[in-house]
């Protein structure tokens, strides 16, 4: 029995140790998300029995670095202001940034910190790059509020080329992420029934971001 | 015909071309000031299709105002007052008819 417990020991240790490398790729890659790569946008969507509503912000700022030898210990820190956060509808915005709902006064900043990668899958290596999809990990922080979150990804990292030159120097990478938010969590409380009628209970998040490598 | 009908008819043509701006605009619950325009662009480098959004000035008229101050941005404000005027006109016109005879 002892000598189970160790020997399961040794094969969660080994699994936790296991490193996915980027490719050829060495050392620690900064990303910088960077407009002159792409434009960076968070889409989000809201579902309800009265209501669906999209709304959009592109004023994405951010970050994240890649560990090339142990993509699992990547990390980053991704933000956007909420009052640049747009619906189509202004009232609605005006409400949105509203004390009752994300207070942009007091709590002017989203973002999501990511920790840790997870579940890693490469999906494509060859000389113009890499793509791996992957769970990203870590903390949320809506109207001051601070959340285990994990977001599904898909991240293309492109081999700078004479092509890639012209946009940006560097690396470049672009990265795709899902995620959903339960406003309850946040504590986003709204102004009487609203959530659950005319705004959905979770939020679901289409990121897409693109940066180069800034070192 | 006399003026009542007159009105009637006018406010039933008022009330189809209202709707008919409605439908055209997506059959919105709430009237919008603005949509977004999308353009779609081949990014070679990431082979993929990506997005170009922008808000852009348009007003698109919703069932329901979205401003309560403002009832007057929606059909339903523009429903109820044709339907009241209809009805007070069928009234005239049913009280006219009524003293001819």
């Amino acid at each position: 029995m002892k000598s189970f417990i160790i020997l399961c020991i040794i094969i969660i240790a080994s699994l936790e140790l296991k490193a996915t490398q980027l490719g050829n790729v060495k050392g620690k890659k900064q990303i910088t998300l960077n407009k002159a790569v792409g434009t960076s946008i968070v889409k989000f969507y809201s579902n309800s029995p009265l209501e669906k509503f999209e709304g959009n912000s592109q004023l994405l700022q951010g970050s994240f670095t890649l560990v090339a030898e142990q993509l699992e210990q990547s990390t980053g820190q991704i933000s956007f202001p909420v009052n640049s956060m747009k619906t189509g509808l202004s009232k609605r915005d005006d409400h949105m940034y509203g004390k009752d709902w994300l207070d942009a006064k007091s709590y002017p900043m989203v973002t999501f910190d990511v920790k840790k990668f997870t579940g890693i899958a490469i999906k494509k290596s060859d000389n113009t790059g890499i793509e791996f999809s992957a769970m990203a990990e870590g903390q949320c922080t809506l109207k001051g509020v601070s959340k285990y979150a994990k977001a599904k990804v898909y991240v293309k990292y492109v081999f700078e080329s004479d092509a890639t030159k012209k946009r940006a120097e560097g690396d470049l990478v672009m990265v795709d992420a899902d995620f959903s938010v339960s406003l309850k969590d946040f504590n986003v409380l709204g102004k009487g029934d609203i959530i659950g009628s005319k705004v959905g209970e979770n939020i679901d998040l289409d990121i897409k971001l693109f940066g180069n490598e800034s070192n | 015909m006399s003026r009542w009908r007159i009105l009637q008819i006018g406010l039933f043509i008022v009330i189809l071309s209202l709707s008919g701006l409605w439908m055209n605009d997506g059959f919105q619950i709430f009237t919008k000031d603005k949509s977004e325009k999308v353009t779609l662009q081949k990014d070679d480098i990431f082979g993929t299709i990506i997005e170009k959004r922008e808000w852009v000035e348009d007003f698109q008229f919703g069932l329901l105002p979205d401003d309560p101050l403002q009832p007057f941005r929606s059909l339903s404000f523009y429903f109820v007052i044709a339907i009241l005027t209809i009805a007070i006109a069928q009234r005239k016109i049913s009280k006219s008819s009524k003293s001819l005879s």
